[in-house]
């Protein structure tokens, strides 16, 4: 059965305006303070989730991938049902949102290599 | 009396050349219109593509001056580069638009995304100290500065 709960997190109000930063050793506004604390228990419910990217001071590259690529890396969600329950936002600058897309791609391909080179 | 179909087809006429005469002077009107927003159009990006072409490189200047720093010494540089970055892609998607409107072919979004990747990869990791300008962090940091200039510079000359 799937849920139809849907779970918004605008990470300006929700998180922090300055969002920043990769490791939970950079800081807490870091993107995987940000996926552990937000996004997994959020996924982890089976909720569409909303990700509102605007309202921002603006994203370094680490802090986007650790938090979305991160998702595949570390917590084995795989890209088709990052898809599926995942939807992104950003009015401001929908370039943020191919840049996801292209973490999200990268890890997946990661991370089927790395499967596929595991002994049976 | 009921109109023969010569007569018809002589009112007919005059009627035909003057609608086709107004046709046209409404034609042209709306072709010097046309002619005239495209032009302003194109006057409008070239200025907006200049404009992000000189903010390449100061945000270039900021990320360097970040690296060199120890990355708790450098905490501005980052809010900043941030910052700036975020009123760059939002101009830059201004410019896409205009050129969508003009009918000529968009900013390649691939090349904006380099730019932030490359100039922001590293951004508020924890480093000891400050890195050389041979560190693999920052030569990506001149190949993708570059290629966005150029990506602008092609559309400024299009524009022309």
């Amino acid at each position: 059965m799937t849920s139809t709960q849907k779970i918004k997190i605008r990470i300006a109000t929700d998180f922090s305006k300055v969002p920043a930063g990769r490791y939970v050793t950079d800081g807490n506004v870091s993107g995987q303070v940000f996926r552990e604390k937000m996004l997994v228990p959020a996924l982890s419910q089976g909720a569409h989730v909303v990700v509102d990217l605007d309202g921002t001071e603006g994203y370094g590259s680490s802090f986007l991938e650790e938090s979305f690529g991160g998702l595949i890396r570390n917590h084995g969600f795989t890209l088709a049902q990052l898809r599926d329950q995942l939807e992104l936002k950003s009015f401001e600058d929908p370039s943020l949102l191919v840049e996801i897309e292209e973490y999200l791609t990268e890890a997946s391909a990661s991370a089927l290599s790395k499967s596929k080179q595991q002994p049976v | 009396m009921p109109q023969t179909f010569w007569q018809g087809l002589g009112l007919g006429t005059v009627v035909g050349a003057v609608l086709g005469e107004a046709a046209k002077q409404i034609g042209g009107s709306i072709m010097a219109r046309r002619s005239e927003r495209a032009t302003e159009l194109r006057k409008l990006i070239r200025d907006d593509v200049r404009a992000l072409q000189d903010k390449v490189a100061p945000m270039v200047n900021l990320s360097i001056s970040y690296y060199a720093k120890p990355s708790q010494a450098a905490v501005q540089e980052a809010n900043q580069l941030r910052s700036d970055l975020k009123v760059f892609a939002s101009e830059w998607n201004v410019v896409t638009q205009r050129l969508g409107e003009a009918g000529e072919r968009p900013l390649p979004v691939s090349a904006l995304v380099s730019l932030r990747q490359a100039l922001t990869n590293g951004l508020d990791t924890a480093r000891p100290g400050p890195i050389t300008l041979n560190d693999p962090l920052v030569q990506p940091i001149y190949v993708a500065s570059m290629r966005a200039v150029d990506e602008l510079s092609k559309v400024r000359y299009r524009s022309i």
